[in-house]
């Protein structure tokens, strides 16, 4: 997410092209997307009998319902997060430092990695921070696309609906304590890094 | 904008000065001249006497001292030409005269073809071996500074060299101006023409009479604005902008609605064809 998000919200902040606004509304769609669209739309097009099946029965590659599809069915509805994320904090880094390295004689690789993302850095980690968060209350995209197969492709949000289904009440509760507990210290850490970085890196 | 092949900002070997200088805020000052540094960047901040400052973040800095740092890293990768932006733009006016006279002093020193864009005739001199005056894209005249001092090509040079710039119909010696004032000049000339005059060979009298006095121009205005700037009064008349010294607007009482005359030597006079 971070690697595939940093770059091309980078892009996105830094540069105005023909469609921008419908490539940008593509990629935001899973924010308003109902995630069990999202976890069909994945679905169709990676499931068994999905748009893609064939090109992937031939690298012998099957994703639903592995580990690997639960990853899939996170980064497609926590994405966008990051990404709009990384666009926000990439649009708000001065342009005429971006300008001025060029200058300089740095290629554009080392503009984004010395100037660029040192000076986002506060905004990447926050969106990074928020992403993950999004991914960790998953649900509706992941019982779609990746199943519940306890130990496989249970996530703790299935976990605690399947346990309450079940009247499994002290496992419900202590599982949801964790959860509690994890996105109450994501928040705090990315408003942190949000707190801690901006001065610091502030212009002027 | 130009015709000529693109050629990428890293590879054109122009060293830029930004009108804000554009250090990176998250780098010290020693790590901003090294960035891209091609030329020993201890040296260069030694000589730009910044070495001090290594260690500081461009935050913490003044805006000379910002604009310093700016320039090593400009110079540090060894640039074949150097452009400055305003360079003295995003200063205040107290510290500008003593930055500009350093940065005309490191320009010197480094040897390096400089082109500084500016909005002020005076900095263009303070910098300039050659002037081009850029009129809406173009250029309008170029020339050494003095050169453009003394024969501006049109009003808008004239303007910005600070040179009172007046209309008129010549008849040898005798120039009618459009505003209907007449005025002496030593070129004689034909046909519309321009009167040139500096404001510093304008002096104000506060009557007509001018008996015993050899200059041949006494023309009656009004004082419209007193702006006093240094060691100077610019005094404006209308189309006529006489310079004078604080002291004599003091004895003189000249303020804003005073009848005055202007008064000037024929032979401080040039004209041109306009």
């Amino acid at each position: 997410m971070v690697l595939v998000g940093t770059p091309v919200g980078y892009w996105m902040a830094t540069h105005e092209f023909r469609g921008k606004a419908v490539l940008s509304t593509m990629f935001e769609l899973p924010l308003v997307l109902p995630p069990a669209v999202a976890g069909l739309g994945l679905f169709a097009a990676f499931g068994r009998t999905g748009m893609l099946s064939s090109e992937l029965d031939a690298l012998g590659l099957q994703l639903p319902f592995t580990p690997a599809a639960v990853v899939m069915a996170m980064t497609f509805v926590a994405g966008p997060f990051y990404l709009r994320q990384a666009e926000a904090a990439f649009s708000a880094v001065d342009r005429d430092l971006l300008a001025a390295a060029r200058t300089l004689g740095a290629g554009p690789a080392k503009v984004f990695l010395r100037v660029a993302v040192p000076l986002a850095s506060a905004g990447l980690g926050a969106g990074a921070a928020l992403g993950w968060a999004r991914a960790l209350g998953e649900f509706g995209a992941t019982i779609m696309f990746a199943g519940s197969l306890q130990g496989v492709t249970q996530t703790a949000p299935i976990a605690i609906y399947l346990g309450f289904e079940r009247g499994d009440f002290d496992h419900v509760y202590g599982l949801g304590a964790v959860l509690i507990a994890i996105s109450a210290a994501v928040l705090l850490a990315a408003k942190l890094i949000a707190r801690g970085r901006l001065p610091r890196f502030a212009p002027g | 904008m130009g015709d000529g092949p693109w050629v990428p900002p890293e590879r054109r070997g122009v060293g830029l000065l930004f009108q804000d200088y554009a250090l990176f805020p998250h780098m010290s000052v020693h790590a901003n001249v090294a960035f891209e540094a091609r030329a020993d960047v201890e040296a260069l901040l030694e000589r730009l006497r910044i070495g001090h400052l290594a260690t500081a973040r461009p935050g913490t800095l003044s805006g000379g001292e910002r604009q310093r740092v700016a320039l090593a890293r400009a110079l540090a990768i060894a640039p074949r030409a150097l452009l400055l932006d305003e360079p003295l733009a995003a200063l205040d006016p107290s510290t500008r005269s003593a930055v500009a006279a350093e940065l005309a002093q490191v320009i010197d020193e480094a040897g390096v073809p400089t082109v500084v864009v500016t909005h002020s005739y005076e900095e263009a001199v303070m910098f300039a071996d050659q002037v081009a005056v850029i009129d809406r894209g173009a250029i309008v005249q170029r020339g050494s500074a003095l050169e453009v001092l003394e024969a501006p090509a049109s009003a808008f040079v004239a303007e910005f060299a600070g040179i009172n710039y007046l209309l008129g119909t010549a008849a040898g010696t005798t120039v009618r101006l459009d505003g209907g004032q007449t005025v002496r000049t030593s070129d004689p000339a034909d046909g519309r023409v321009a009167v040139l005059v500096a404001p510093w060979e304008i002096t104000l009298a506060l009557d007509a009479g001018g008996v015993g006095d050899s200059a041949l121009n006494r023309i009656p205005a009004r004082v419209d604005r007193v702006v006093v700037v240094g060691n100077r009064a610019r005094v404006t008349l209308g189309s006529v902008v006489a310079e004078v010294t604080p002291e004599s607007v003091e004895r003189l009482a000249i303020r804003p609605g005073l009848e005055v005359v202007a008064v000037w030597k024929a032979t401080a006079t040039r004209v041109v064809s306009a």
